[in-house]
């Protein structure tokens, strides 16, 4: 009985491939593996799958990276990104063409006073809701040091462009420069007394220069800051206008009232804070 | 797929890794035959079959530069892994179903259609494991070494269920009559 299953069994082979259809076959497969054989290199490297990969790591890499760069292009002082902001906008300028280079530094000039405008904005927001709630912790403080060094940083930045342009006697770019810098003044202004940032911008030798008066809930500070390099003109007449920027920014704190803020009270730089306090608590009395 | 012996297999498959088509050809001619009825034996039609069996080649021909040869089982291993993934692939797209009429048995097979349909009827009652010996002895011609490889076990293992099968069928049929 085995074995006559055993026969039939071995009957049921598939019949083999006939001659005809063996050679069809391959002539299938040897016209399939030369087409193969014939991609090149570079075609193979752009197969449609090779080609989704690189698509997809391109992505990723100049994706993330441009990602970064336009989150850093939205980012405000204090933020994370803002020092990646600032470099971005430095690289620009430098590979920038001559022509190009003055748009660019107006532009990044208006992008410094919307920054602080906006610094300023959210401060007086906070301000407000904290007057509303009282039981919310004060954020005063902090707001009051980032003002002030938001404003420091802007003021600098758009002083130094103007005066470059003054410089190259672009006169229109400079009153451009001088509106704006009269924007950011007027909405520091507008802070409430316990955040207060008085500035004044005064023209000296056609150069600007300012400073920033403003005080905390303890009371009120001066920030004097002497902006950039000399124009040219002066800078053969005048040994200290020879000195380095950084020389010449002189950043003075004195717990005075504003209102005895004036020029003279710049010679008395050396107070201590000790004595200011004394003073004020006297005439308290 | 026997006509070739052990040394002859191993120098057609390390010239084909280099790209030699000829020896690929040749290689083609050695393995063909039992492809063909490996796949026939899954997709039961003969066109498609032979479009499968064409695209099986193919690829084997684009993997050949990635297989590392040790023996010649690994190879074969290597070219049933292509086969049993095409032929998935066919299965989850087929939509033609074949029917194995007297006409279309006689064509295909040299086993009497009665004698087919009586198999065809009592195979599928046996345990899995023989089953699959069965189908791989009879209908795909593999050796006891080739099942054993395929099926990752013993030779002595195929061999024995290959009689228990053969066994188990006799006893089936005697039933029947």
């Amino acid at each position: 009985m085995n074995s006559n299953i055993n026969n039939k069994l071995e009957k049921i082979k598939t019949k083999s491939l006939s001659s005809t259809e063996k050679d069809t076959l391959w002539q299938g497969i040897s016209h399939d593996i030369n087409q193969e054989n014939n991609l090149s290199f570079f075609s193979l490297l752009f197969s449609r799958k090779v080609v989704f990969n690189i698509a997809i790591a391109i992505l990723v890499i100049f994706g993330g990276f441009i990602a970064t760069v336009q989150a850093a292009d939205r980012a405000k002082p204090g933020d994370k990104l803002y020092a990646l902001d600032r470099a971005v906008e430095n690289i620009q300028i430098t590979f920038a063409s001559p022509a190009n280079k003055d748009k660019l530094k107006i532009k990044f000039s208006q992008e410094r006073a919307s920054e602080i405008q906006g610094v300023i904005k959210k401060n007086i927001d906070e301000d407000f809701e904290f007057e509303k709630d009282k039981n919310k912790n004060s954020n005063v403080g902090n707001n009051v040091g980032n003002i002030e060094e938001s404003s420091h940083d802007a003021l600098k930045y758009i002083i130094k462009v103007r005066n470059e342009l003054f410089e190259k006697n672009n006169q229109i770019a400079v009153d451009d420069l001088d509106i704006l810098l009269e924007s950011v003044q007027a909405s520091l202004a507008t802070l409430p007394d316990n955040m207060k940032v008085d500035v004044e911008i005064e023209e000296e030798n056609n150069k600007a220069e300012f400073r920033i008066n403003f005080k905390d809930e303890d009371g009120q500070f001066k920030i004097k800051y002497k902006s950039a390099e000399n124009n040219k003109n002066n800078r053969n007449t005048n040994d200290k206008e020879e000195e380095d920027e950084d020389e010449n920014e002189d950043i003075e704190l004195k717990n005075q009232k504003l209102d005895n803020i004036n020029n003279d009270e710049e010679e008395d730089e050396d107070e201590n804070e000790d004595d200011d306090k004394d003073d004020k608590e006297d005439e308290d009395r | 797929m026997n006509s070739h012996n052990e040394e002859n297999l191993k120098s057609l498959i390390l010239l084909s890794i280099e790209g030699r088509e000829s020896s690929f050809q040749q290689l083609y001619e050695h393995l063909s035959d039992q492809l063909f009825r490996f796949v026939f034996a899954r997709c039961s039609n003969r066109e498609d079959t032979l479009d499968l069996l064409q695209d099986i080649f193919v690829d084997l021909w684009k993997a050949l530069p990635k297989f590392k040869y040790s023996t010649d089982a690994e190879f074969y291993s290597f070219v049933f892994t292509i086969t049993r993934r095409k032929l998935s692939k066919y299965y989850r797209f087929k939509n033609k179903s074949v029917v194995f009429d007297e006409k279309y048995i006689r064509e295909n097979y040299e086993i009497q259609p009665e004698d087919y349909w009586l198999l065809e009827k009592i195979i599928p009652r046996l345990k899995d494991k023989y089953r699959q010996v069965l189908e791989l002895r009879y209908f795909s011609d593999f050796t006891f070494a080739q099942i054993a490889k395929f099926l990752n076990i013993k030779e002595s293992t195929a061999k024995v269920q290959h009689h228990r099968a053969i066994k188990q069928l006799s006893d089936i049929i005697k039933k029947y009559e």
